[in-house]
């Protein structure tokens, strides 16, 4: 089952454009929560295809605003991104379930270092979710000081260090804006590109969504 | 007669031992020449390929929004890819469109070059549309076979 965790769309016509037009193999597919009440409560929107919908909220952290992010509703798969050392360090030792969002701006404070204290942590219940879109948009601001190539480098050793210590890694699109969407042969490519194998690819993009999912159900 | 003997043993054991010294000290001297006589010949080129040069074929699904028309940007897109590519990737890769079936929302490419570019040029194809606006190319299926890619894009019934 292909996955797609996140997906930052706001008008259910661009979410429809997504699921019947780019992905149409996607199988679980995870919306923010508003965007699940308004679009698919009702029978307005109808798709012609079973798709697991998940509603998500991303929130970013700081070591004050904390509890912010695992306070949300138990129907809400939340994800932290974290923006200080301090909020990435408590996240890997909750024993909660906890999803840390990799984005350029919460790239710098999760290294190498904080897949090993996820790793070390008592419950099995911390994942890495990386959203791509946000590390793509580089292109776009030619005049940005950030490079691309340090961001994919700094990304592949994480994404690579997780896998060696079997810590759930999980890539979505995050895609916000219709004229750039990404989909998941996309995602796939860019993956092969950073030089990851078809078995970890299908790691990246089917097992561990799905374990995360079965992880979140059973929390709740 | 032993003395004689012993003289003979010992004068080839010199023998041996100046052979040896003069070995080490032109070792690389002899490896230096006969390296340029096999350059000088061209026996590099028969001993090992240094070149490969593989042909590919990809199949791409195009979808376009409202407005954008698909004929115009399938008869650019060789363009795009080529200049998000640049000149130097260019220089060892080649990219070509050969088929373009707006009706279906298919175009496949060729791929000529080193392994590499078939990377290269699957990672351009799937991020065109950020450097610049047009429609999304979805690469779908690879393979070195022309016939076989025809076949799955549903051009043969």
């Amino acid at each position: 089952m292909k996955a797609n965790m996140f997906l930052a769309l706001d008008r259910c016509s661009d979410v429809l454009f997504y699921l019947t037009s780019i992905d149409s193999d996607v199988a679980i597919l995870g919306l923010n929560s508003s965007v699940v009440a308004e679009c698919f409560t009702d029978d307005v929107h109808r798709l012609d295809r079973d798709v697991l919908l998940i509603p998500r909220k991303i929130t970013e952290i700081t070591e004050q605003s904390f509890e912010r992010c695992l306070e949300v509703a138990k129907s809400v798969l939340a994800g932290c991104s974290p923006i200080d050392t301090a909020s990435a360090r408590r996240l890997a030792k909750t024993h909660r379930l906890s999803v840390v969002v990799v984005t350029p701006s919460s790239i710098r404070v999760i290294d190498e270092s904080q897949i090993n204290f996820m790793h070390q942590s008592s419950t099995r219940s911390k994942y890495i979710e990386i959203h791509m879109q946000p590390f793509l948009k580089i292109f776009t601001a030619p005049n940005s000081r950030a490079s691309i190539e340090k961001n994919l480098y700094m990304l592949g050793n994480i994404i690579e260090r997780a896998l060696k210590l079997d810590v759930g890694t999980v890539v979505s699109t995050a895609s916000d804006d219709r004229k750039r969407l990404l989909s998941l042969t996309h995602l796939d490519i860019i993956l092969f590109y950073m030089g990851f194998t078809k078995r970890e690819r299908r790691l990246i993009i089917e097992v561990y969504p799905t374990e995360l999912l079965l992880t979140w159900l059973s929390y709740r | 007669m032993t003395t004689l003997l012993i003289y003979i043993a010992l004068a080839s054991l010199i023998l041996s031992l100046t052979s040896i010294a003069i070995a080490v000290l032109l070792y690389r001297d002899v490896r230096y020449v006969l390296n340029s006589l096999i350059d000088e010949f061209g026996l590099a080129l028969i001993a090992r390929k240094r070149y490969r040069r593989i042909k590919r074929y990809i199949l791409v699904k195009m979808v376009c929004h409202d407005g954008i028309d698909i004929r115009r940007f399938g008869e650019d897109l060789e363009k795009r890819i080529s200049s998000f590519l640049g000149p130097v990737v260019k220089m060892d890769c080649g990219l070509t469109l050969i088929s373009f079936r707006p009706d279906l929302n298919r175009a496949i490419f060729r791929v000529v070059g080193s392994s590499i570019c078939v990377k290269y040029s699957l990672i351009a194809l799937s991020l065109q549309h950020f450097a610049s606006e047009g429609c999304i190319v979805v690469p779908l299926r690879t393979s070195g076979l022309l016939s076989r890619i025809r076949k799955f894009a549903g051009y043969k019934r």
